[in-house]
């Protein structure tokens, strides 16, 4: 514990490199892109449209305001989604910047992650309006939203340590991923409620820690309501053990890690 | 105060190997049991073959790599050159790449503002910093790179011989830089191959092979270890014998004499030019392998690829005197050479017809040779200004068609360079040093005298090749004077051109000895051809002694449009002839040479016409059997003889092609003279 409390207090010291590394990523994304950062806010509109035409008239599911409660858990899973895509592969992606200068290796992994953390938030901001329009309610629980949207970071970024010390080794995580993405994405309620899975399955959902965070999102952003306390409990304590297992990892390995870049 | 100290550094590898299907996994120590520290404003030079772990030393103090064992302590601020412009996105412009990258390079918010502008100056992108880096050049890649890593400010500066990228003017501006940051007294490390940056950037110099220092020095000493050790190890030889220390190191050889250098780095090579293939190779990209190592001699076989040998070496230390013997074979050779760097504290030189002393290197980038006045063989002596820099020597060439020049290099070479070349493939040279000014005089003088001697010996090897001769009468062309002379006794009777032919064309008189000459000896007859320029004028000579006279044949070719209006055969001769006849006529040249003048002749069409037999001297007596008109001269006083010649008439002359011979006849009795005058024709 001490010693990612060491290694957290070195990241905030660096804070400015992880502020300008994660820029530049965001940057970079969109650089020679006619639409640039509307992309942030198509990329969702258009997939939540696709599910919600197949699930709406070919499956005849009857949810009110279906594309909302769609657009509501798509935006965390585009997120968690691309970030762990793209961080797997960070630390070769980077590589000459590391045989360039000296700074703290955790920032590469990190600023993938905030990188994509700016790409959800710009998403999120355009499409709020909609949110609070459909209900405005919402209004009140954004603070809420706030906290969600940490803990789902902390998450995602102690899998992303993870995940990209993983790939220097074995390089077979990244196609690995791709596949298993896919099966992440049917057993985690993002196009249906949880409610309409019946057990022995729903066990599946309820093992799935991402479960949890797009509950808590379509909590806030589609029933306009605040998370219980045992909903926050349970993000916090998943958001600490994936950072904690993270970076101990990323710690053990990190002087093999060098060599093999 | 050390800024940088390593305790017992290494680092280790595992690297996979797979052989047949088998995968292993082996452990490579790429450092090991690396200590040394290193004292604020020192500059240090990492040098040591591809894969000493020289860049993995580099990564462990920059802290790009950590070390597996022992410690690494770095009291300061790094900055790497390593792997410029790693992290410049190619889609951002020059000062969006700055700004991204200036805080990931190590530089400071505050410092940021006031860097900016410095880094663009230095730079000298112009316009082009506005612009996306993927439309720059390399050299305007590399300075921008370099300015973002220097600007830093960093207590130390690590350089992994990045500085061989981009244009020659790019990199000369970094490697000024570089020069201002040591003046400035930051602390600089430096990984490079160029040993010239090296010598003049560092105060100290490790050496690494295989992850382990194995010499820390200064760059005069370790430097030329290096040089002597790196490469094959099937292609070095070393020779310590009588104050000599002789490395051959694949097709290099460096001299050193009672510790002294004699020659400059490894550069010391032979080289061979292949007409054929229009290309020069040298000797360093042959393999090479020791065939004899003796306490006195090397003999090195340097293969190509299809492994034919074409180079042979022969080093050998005899009677304190370094003889060096390239021999090339099995390609036809047009020309090699060899080029032994000296040192450049070598001051001047002393050659066999002029002496000097070698300029500076300063603002030179083209060699520039020395003039030795003639070079045809020879030797050549060297000294320093003080004995105890460099020790005097006397290079002399042994080879038969070998020749020596010498040149000053440019400043970046910074060497004098004896070469010595050779027509025919095999070139051989000893080498004497002398730690006294009087001995090396001695042994000048020494090889001056030999050098004359032997010079005489070719001259009259040359003269045996193209002579004939015939009881006491010998004639010899004199290809170098382009003069055909007459010896009596191996007395020369001719003067000036000798045997010789001019004409008149165009109001301009032409000479045998102001054309082209070519010489055949065929069956004991000199068989000449001369051509010239003008109006593709030849003439077909063909000389051979016949009973003790000299029978002359010659077929003169003039193309239609210029034909010479007149043309003459003879020869000139010493002025100790007093008298000549020509048919009855017998008469005395006027004593004085004042000016050029024909001796009244009373037949012009005389048979018999020359010079009477004087105290030892032959007479010369032409035969005129074809009525060709006679003349006879006086020279001037600077030309100093007596002409004998045959006239053509100008109507011979109207076919393109004439033909022309006489007899040459030396009557050593007076009689066949005086009995012919008295006949009266």
């Amino acid at each position: 514990m001490k010693i990612i409390a060491e290694r957290l207090a070195k990241v905030y010291q660096q804070r400015g490199i992880l502020w300008d590394m994660a820029l530049s990523q965001f940057k970079a994304r969109y650089a020679g892109a006619k639409l640039g950062i509307w992309w942030a806010v198509v990329t969702p509109l258009i997939l939540a449209a696709s599910i919600n035409l197949v699930f709406s008239s070919a499956f005849k599911i009857g949810i009110v305001n279906h594309t909302i409660l769609i657009l509501a858990g798509i935006l965390p899973w585009l997120f968690f989604n691309n970030a762990l895509m793209e961080v797997t592969n960070s630390f070769f992606l980077h590589s000459c910047i590391l045989n360039q200068s000296v700074f703290p290796r955790d920032l590469v992994p990190l600023s993938a992650i905030l990188a994509n953390l700016f790409n959800f938030l710009l998403g999120l901001v355009f499409l709020l309006p909609v949110f609070i329009f459909i209900n405005p309610k919402i209004a009140i629980f954004l603070p809420y939203l706030l906290v969600i949207i940490f803990l789902h970071f902390v998450f995602i970024a102690g899998l992303g340590l993870l995940f990209s010390v993983i790939n220097v080794f074995f390089r077979d995580l990244t196609y690995f991923l791709s596949a298993i993405f896919m099966i992440w994405f049917w057993i985690t309620p993002v196009f249906y409620p949880l409610e309409m899975v019946a057990f022995p399955f729903k066990w599946v959902c309820l093992f799935n820690p991402l479960t949890y965070f797009i509950l808590a999102y379509q909590n806030v952003l589609f029933y306009a309501q605040a998370p219980a306390l045992s909903v926050l409990t349970e993000l916090v304590l998943l958001a600490a053990l994936s950072l904690s297992v993270g970076y101990l990892v990323f710690v053990k390995n990190e002087p093999f890690l060098l060599k093999r870049i | 105060m050390s800024i940088l100290e390593l305790k017992d550094v290494g680092e280790m590898y595992r690297v996979k190997f797979i052989a047949e299907g088998q995968i292993n996994w082996e452990e490579v120590w790429a450092c090991q049991d690396i200590s040394f520290s290193l004292n604020k404003g020192e500059t240090l030079g990492i040098i040591g073959q591809n894969g000493s772990g020289k860049t993995t030393l580099l990564k462990l103090i920059s802290g790009m790599l950590i070390p597996d064992r022992g410690s690494i302590n770095v009291g300061g601020r790094v900055s790497t050159l390593m792997e410029l412009g790693a992290g410049f996105n190619p889609e951002f412009t020059g000062r969006e790449n700055i700004i991204v990258n200036a805080r990931i390079y190590g530089l400071e918010d505050s410092l940021l503002h006031q860097a900016i502008p410095e880094i663009i100056a230095f730079a000298d992108l112009g316009r082009f910093i506005d612009a996306p880096i993927k439309y720059y050049s390399q050299g305007m890649y590399m300075r921008l790179a370099f300015a973002l890593a220097i600007f830093v400010n960093p207590d130390i500066l690590l350089i992994d011989d990045i500085l061989a990228v981009g244009d020659e003017e790019a990199q000369q501006k970094c490697v000024k830089k570089v020069f201002e940051l040591k003046e400035q007294g930051k602390t600089i490390i430096v990984v490079s191959h160029d040993m010239h940056m090296i010598r003049k950037l560092c105060d100290r110099v490790v050496l690494l092979e295989k992850g382990r220092i194995i010499k820390d020095g200064t760059p005069l000493d370790i430097i030329p270890y290096y040089l002597e050790t790196v490469g094959d190890k099937r292609g070095i030889a070393v020779l310590e014998n009588m104050g000599f220390r002789i490395v051959f190191n694949n097709g290099r050889l460096v001299i050193n004499y009672l510790g002294l250098p004699v020659t400059k780095g490894i550069d010391s090579c032979a080289f061979f030019y292949q007409e054929n293939t229009a290309l020069t190779f040298s000797s360093f990209n042959l393999n090479w392998k020791i065939r004899t190592l003796s306490l006195d001699t090397i003999i090195a076989e340097g293969r190509n690829q299809e492994g034919l040998v074409l180079q042979e070496w022969v080093i050998q230390i005899e009677e304190g005197v370094l003889k060096w013997d390239v021999n090339i074979q099995g390609l036809p050779v047009k020309r090699a050479y060899v080029n032994l760097f000296l040192d450049p504290r070598y001051e001047d030189w002393v050659g066999f017809y002029a002496q000097g002393v070698f300029p500076n290197f300063a603002y030179r980038s083209n060699w520039q040779e020395m003039d030795l006045g003639y070079y045809s063989g020879g030797f050549l002596g060297i000294r320093a200004l003080t004995a105890d820099s460099c020790p005097a020597a006397v290079i002399t060439v042994l080879g038969e068609a070998n020749r020596i020049r010498l040149f000053n290099s440019g400043y970046e070479q910074e060497a004098r360079i004896g070469q010595i070349d050779s027509s025919n493939g095999n070139i051989s040279l000893k080498i004497q040093f002398h730690s006294g000014d009087a001995q090396l005089k001695e042994d000048l003088e020494q090889e001056k005298r030999k050098f004359l001697v032997k010079e005489q010996a070719e001259r009259i090897k040359q003269q045996e090749w193209c002579s004939i001769s015939s009881g006491v009468m010998r004639l010899v062309a004199d290809m170098e004077n382009k003069a055909l002379k007459l010896f009596y006794k191996n007395q020369e009777i001719t003067r000036g051109d000798g045997l010789h032919s001019s004409f008149l064309l165009n109001e301009s008189w032409y000479n045998t000895s102001t054309c082209q000459w070519e010489l055949k000896k065929e069956n004991e007859a000199l068989i000449l051809r001369f051509s010239w320029q003008e109006g593709n004028f030849i003439q077909l000579w063909k000389l051979y002694f016949q009973d003790g006279s000299l029978l002359w044949e010659a077929t003169t070719e003039a193309s239609l449009e210029s034909k010479p209006e007149s043309l003459k055969f003879g020869l000139c001769a010493r002025s100790a002839y007093k008298s000549f006849f020509c048919g009855g006529q017998m008469q005395n040249f006027s004593k004085e040479f004042s000016h050029w003048q024909d001796m009244p002749l009373e037949n012009k069409f005389a048979q018999l016409l020359g010079l009477v037999m004087e105290p030892e001297l032959p007479a010369v007596v032409l035969e005129n059997k074809n009525k060709l008109i006679g003349v006879i001269q006086n020279s001037d006083a600077a030309a100093n003889f007596r002409v004998v010649q045959l006239m053509l008439p100008p109507e011979l002359l109207k076919d393109g092609v004439v033909g022309f011979s006489t007899r040459l006849i030396f009557p050593e009795n007076p009689d066949f003279i005086n009995n012919y005058v008295a006949q009266g024709e």
